[in-house]
């Protein structure tokens, strides 16, 4: 069983108290008792010896006024049993060898008292000797006293000292409670604080009105909340920044890298190279684009470039299309993956098309303003590539293969605005696009390849 | 000549060991007192009675005081024979029975005589024995028609 702390408080003083109660209960009663009983003994011993006196000198000197004083003390006091002169004459033997001594009662005050010479002490009498001795008589004076003071005296003592025990109990039930609820009252309010602190609320403060202990606690634990709050206030800002960052990280991050890989790259720190057994590589190119930057300045054709390469961007995003990077004039990029689908090559074609357009209509624009246009070369192939990152600084997620190297060589081998496809790719959407076959071309490190254009979407599949 | 060395020695023999008042006094009481209301005459048993304090209070309301010489002077030992019929033993034993008692008041013991009389001359409603005297300033007690016992 645990048990509270008012429960333990309350507990130590009543058993204080307890302790202080009994003690005034029985021991000081019977202390008190015994006292009594010998200042009554001592009393009562004092008379006999008094009035003994008295009876000396009166015998001894024929002077009265003292035995007749020291009785009349004795007689006046209403505890008196009796007072009684014993005289003892000594009678010898015989021989002269033994004696005995007789005694008989001289004189008893009151008369009709019957006295035993031999008397003890007993509950409801206490008997006293004082021997005198004179010229004319030996003997001793047994004064007789009751011991029904002493009863009473007893009898208010365990009263005085219940009353007294009942007083401190109470009195010690009353401070323990007191007690108990001064100290335990801050401490569970601490405790109920500490709680809600421990579930988040950090509004949590606790009185601290009391100068002792427990008010330094709660001074302590309010300071405590405050400090907590003021950490987690700054590292919910510091959160707010880190995430900021993050987010500007992982953007960056999935600027230069597919999603998949990022979060590969994120949570393991490398990123395995992966092998595609089908995918299609789009290579775009700006047909004289030397020659004709050689007209602007670096920054008109940096911005002409963004401008163009911007718009890619965007148009391969709705058909699920990875960028790869851009070379110059040069953009690459590629359909079906990281995440494999069934669709990349129907997807590349869409984009290329959609990619040729918004060229064209670029050109357009472009030349209403007097501006140079860009003729864009699209050649497109489907085949097996490895993807991966290289490098530890500045690395880029790439694709390897003679894939690439086809995609690349069929743009070369295409014709401004024009979209020259592989015939492994056309073989694949010859039933969806209107292609044209160019016949075999001669590639370099390939030797000659068949090449088709894509003219367009065949109008039965748009029905 | 020889009788009357004979009276010589005789005489200063008593005047050694006879007490000075038996020198001038013979065995002879006489009882005095201090008060209006003790009876100037009263009977030898009346007479005991006072003395052996069954008499607590005169007429008058006044406490009867007793003022004897010690018993063991020649005069005290006298009133204890003639008046009490008692040793000086006994008379101190009866009034320790008595005062125990508290049935009486006990007796003043003198030393001398001087000091009783000054006792009774000072003291009303007491009553005291003394040798006999021709002469006393206190009021003397006609004991069974005689002024001595």
């Amino acid at each position: 069983m645990v048990l509270s702390v008012r429960s333990k408080i309350m507990l130590t003083v009543l058993s204080v108290v307890m302790l202080f109660a009994l003690f005034i209960l029985f021991y000081y009663p019977a202390r008190q008792t015994t006292y009594l009983l010998d200042n009554y003994n001592n009393q009562v011993e004092n008379f006999a010896k008094t009035v003994a006196l008295g009876v000396r000198i009166a015998l001894n000197e024929e002077n009265f006024e003292g035995v007749e004083t020291a009785i009349d003390f004795v007689r006046n006091d209403e505890r008196l049993n009796f007072v009684s002169i014993i005289q003892i004459d000594t009678i010898w033997g015989a021989d002269k060898a033994n004696f005995k001594l007789n005694k008989k009662i001289f004189s008893t005050s009151p008369e009709n008292v019957e006295v035993d010479p031999e008397a003890a002490s007993n509950k409801y009498f206490i008997y006293k000797k004082a021997p005198f001795t004179s010229k004319i008589m030996n003997g001793e004076i047994i004064v007789s006293f009751t011991t029904d003071e002493i009863e009473q005296g007893k009898r208010q003592i365990r009263l005085a000292s219940g009353a007294a025990s009942l007083t401190v109990f109470i009195i010690g039930l009353f401070i323990g409670y007191w007690l108990a609820r001064n100290i335990s009252r801050p401490v569970l309010a601490l405790r109920d604080a500490a709680f809600k602190v421990g579930e988040g609320d950090l509004t949590q403060s606790v009185d601290n009105r009391s100068g002792d202990e427990i008010g330094e606690l709660g001074v302590a634990f309010n300071k405590m909340v405050k400090d907590l709050g003021t950490a987690r206030s700054e590292i919910n800002q510091r959160t707010q920044e880190l995430t900021l960052e993050k987010e500007k990280s992982d953007n960056l991050l999935l600027n230069i890298l597919p999603t998949e890989t990022a979060e590969e790259l994120k949570n393991t720190g490398t990123a395995q190279a992966k092998y595609y057994d089908s995918v299609t590589v789009i290579f775009t190119d700006f047909k004289d684009f030397t020659s004709i930057s050689k007209t602007m300045s670096a920054n008109k054709l940096v911005t002409e470039l963004h401008d163009c390469f911007s718009r890619f961007d965007h148009i391969i995003r709705k058909y699920n299309i990875e960028k790869i990077k851009t070379i110059g004039d040069a953009y690459m990029c590629v359909a079906g993956l990281p995440v494999k689908n069934d669709t990349h090559p129907y997807d590349a074609v869409y984009a290329a098309m959609e990619l040729r357009d918004c060229m064209l209509a670029y050109n357009m624009e472009k030349r209403s303003i007097g501006e140079y246009g860009f003729d864009v070369r699209i050649g497109i192939h489907t085949g097996p590539v490895v993807a991966g990152i290289v490098g530890v600084n500045k690395f880029a997620y790439d694709i390897w293969g003679s894939t690439v190297n086809t995609a690349a060589r069929l743009e070369q081998s295409s014709k401004p605005n024009m979209i020259n496809i592989s015939s492994s790719l056309y073989e694949i959407v010859k039933d969806k696009f209107d292609c044209v076959l160019r016949g075999n071309i001669d590639v370099k490190g390939l030797g000659e390849i068949p090449m088709y254009f894509v003219n367009g979407i065949k109008l039965t599949v748009e029905k | 000549m020889g009788r009357i060395i004979c009276n010589i020695i005789l005489a200063i023999s008593m005047g050694f060991f006879l007490p000075s008042s038996l020198n001038a006094q013979g065995n002879g009481l006489m009882i005095v007192a201090n008060g209006e209301s003790i009876p100037a005459e009263m009977d030898m048993v009346q007479l005991q009675a006072v003395l052996k304090g069954e008499k607590l209070r005169w007429n008058d309301g006044s406490r009867v005081s007793i003022a004897l010489m010690k018993t063991t002077t020649p005069v005290g030992n006298n009133t204890c024979e003639k008046l009490y019929n008692m040793s000086g033993n006994e008379l101190n034993k009866y009034f320790l029975a008595l005062v125990f008692q508290g049935k009486v008041k006990a007796p003043t013991f003198f030393n001398s005589i001087g000091e009783l009389e000054a006792y009774v001359a000072q003291t009303p409603g007491a009553i005291g024995v003394l040798p006999e005297s021709k002469e006393s300033l206190l009021k003397i007690i006609i004991v069974d028609g005689k002024p001595q016992i």
